[in-house]
């Protein structure tokens, strides 16, 4: 049996610089596929496809809501030649009702032990409109390998240097945050794989440089200090979310190749300040992701927001603005107070104002996401702070002998295209 | 989370989005003209789907499990202070009303009322 897994594109942040990671989400799904299965992987974002390749069943996989109009159109165009296409992944979840008026059929939960079902009925001609296995959350020993030998693996170098590979080590969130739909997606439980199953997986990773995405790696103190022993041979550098504060967690972190992490920056307390010292302390860099209009935030409230991170030694800074993504507590009290003036999930790129800010004109909201930018990075560029951040890890990875030089062959391309030098 | 709740009598454990097995508070207090229920959001001892983006039929489930007459549902989502550094999670008190479609509720439509309110409602 011969699919075509798709990936469709989606806008990239405005201000950011642009990069593209082999996505994660869609070869993960296809680890779950029967042997059977012979699989084409598109990622829309970059190469184009055919609608006349000859398939027999398209699967279309979508994380982000900024990805759903686009997968509804290419469903659209395949099922007007007679084809059947299933949807899955995290933004189908978010948008199941209206994805089912473009699909066969909707799967909702995890793929892994599942598929053969869904296969069969395919077979007999007898695909459900819905398969919703929410309640089923496979056992985690079951997952992966991730089929990354389905990337068309050039595209992802930027002037002959290889993105990270995305890992994840463990699914659901005993968290439950403000803008976060994990708790829906991936269950209120923190899910370990095991570690077995976690070394034999990035064993096959054929990139010294990871990001491990993992929704938190602080959910479990002790499990997370097992994971970075059951790293620390593998001599991978990475990137993470947050993880624990802890000072021998941090130690054995940085020995498993932290390389920086993504910390949440939502005020301007001795809190964060700390974290990010700590983070820093244990050799850590640390990108602090910044949320702008959230309910208590003025106009001053931002720029005083601003100043701080202009004051903490943070290495990178990403800004975007509150979106009220479905299934989370953001949408639940922006919907009941009647402020979301926007449901055009095309918008929902995080830099776009798509609702009432309690205390500020979506005019001065919009205005003060590109200040955030262009304050942070107006001493020293993206590309610069970017290059330092690069160095880092160059360095660390010289010191312990993994070093890759870039790729000679592709160093007048960026993610498949030519670029000037 | 755990502390009692004079909005709170006991929990409901209700069938949410997908099917997903999901719990709230729940309140009941007859009147002569209504009955008033109050379900309370219970965040992280909730393993589901919020009332929030349930309420319809949430409330379509409690009238039906309670015998309660719909036409005399006073509906009353409660989302409790957790007490979080972050002020996302204050304690807030919306009216809910309803469409009826048939036996059940569609086209929730929330009104803040103040706690103030609701002790007011409810003989407090």
């Amino acid at each position: 049996m011969k699919v075509k897994l798709i990936y469709p594109k989606w806008p990239k942040l405005e201000r950011q610089t642009e990069f593209n990671l082999p996505p994660h989400g869609p070869i993960v799904f296809a680890a779950a596929l029967p042997d059977y299965v012979e699989v084409d992987f598109v990622d829309e974002n970059m190469e184009d496809f055919n609608y006349d390749d000859p398939v027999d069943l398209v699967f279309i996989s979508m994380m982000l809501t900024t990805q759903v109009k686009r997968g509804w159109e290419i469903a659209d165009n395949y099922r007007a030649r007679g084809l059947k296409v299933i949807f899955g992944g995290i933004s189908t979840m978010l948008h199941a009702e209206e994805t089912m008026q473009h699909a066969d059929s909707v799967f909702m939960g995890e793929a892994e032990g599942h598929m053969e079902e869904v296969l069969e009925d395919f077979r007999k001609g007898e695909l459900k409109k819905l398969y919703n296995f929410m309640n089923r959350q496979p056992d985690t020993a079951l997952i992966g390998p991730a089929r990354r030998d389905l990337l068309k693996r050039d595209f992802y170098y930027h002037k002959g240097v290889q993105m990270v590979d995305l890992f994840h080590a463990s699914r659901g969130c005993r968290f439950n945050c403000y803008p976060c739909a994990v708790a829906f997606l991936g269950g209120r439980r923190f899910r370990p794989r095991p570690f077995d199953r976690v070394a034999e997986e990035l064993a096959t990773i054929d990139n010294n440089r990871l990001f491990v995405v993992d929704n938190t790696l602080a959910q479990d103190k002790e499990w997370t200090k097992e994971l970075f022993r059951t790293m620390i041979p593998f001599k991978k550098k990475w990137c993470s979310h947050t993880i624990s504060a802890d000072p021998e967690v941090l130690d054995l972190a940085a020995q498993a190749g932290a390389w920086y992490v993504y910390q949440a920056v939502f005020d301007t307390s001795d809190y964060i300040r700390e974290r990010i010292k700590m983070y820093h302390d244990y050799g850590i860099s640390v990108e602090g992701t910044v949320l702008l209009g959230m309910d208590h935030q003025t106009e001053d409230d931002i720029k005083e927001l601003l100043d701080f991170i202009r004051e903490i030694d943070l290495d990178l800074a990403e800004f975007t603005i509150l979106v009220p993504f479905p299934e989370t507590k953001a949408y639940d009290d922006l919907l009941k107070e009647g402020r979301i003036f926007d449901f055009d999930w095309n918008h929902y790129t995080a830099d776009k104002v798509v609702f009432q800010p309690k205390h500020l004109t979506p005019e001065k909201l919009q205005e003060l996401y590109y200040y955030a930018w262009d304050s942070f990075y107006a001493d020293e560029s993206q590309e610069q702070k970017m290059f330092r951040l690069m160095m880092k890890v160059v360095e660390r990875e010289m010191e312990d002998g993994t070093y890759r030089p870039p790729r000679k062959d592709l160093m007048e391309k960026s993610f498949g295209h030519i670029v000037d030098r | 989370m755990k502390e009692q709740s004079k909005y709170r009598d006991r929990i409901y454990h209700f069938k949410g989005k997908w099917d997903v097995p999901s719990i709230c508070g729940l309140k009941v207090v007859e009147k002569p003209d209504k009955t008033i229920v109050i379900a309370t959001n219970l965040y992280d001892e909730n393993p589901g789907t919020s009332i929030s983006r349930w309420s319809a039929q949430l409330a379509t489930s409690i009238c039906n499990d309670l015998n309660i007459d719909p036409a005399k549902l006073l509906f009353i989502e409660h989302n409790p202070d957790v007490h979080s550094r972050l002020d996302f999670y204050r304690e807030t008190f919306d009216i809910v009303t309803f469409q009826r479609e048939g036996d059940r509720f569609t086209q929730p439509k929330w009104k803040r009322i103040t706690k103030e309110e609701v002790d007011g409602l409810i003989g407090e």
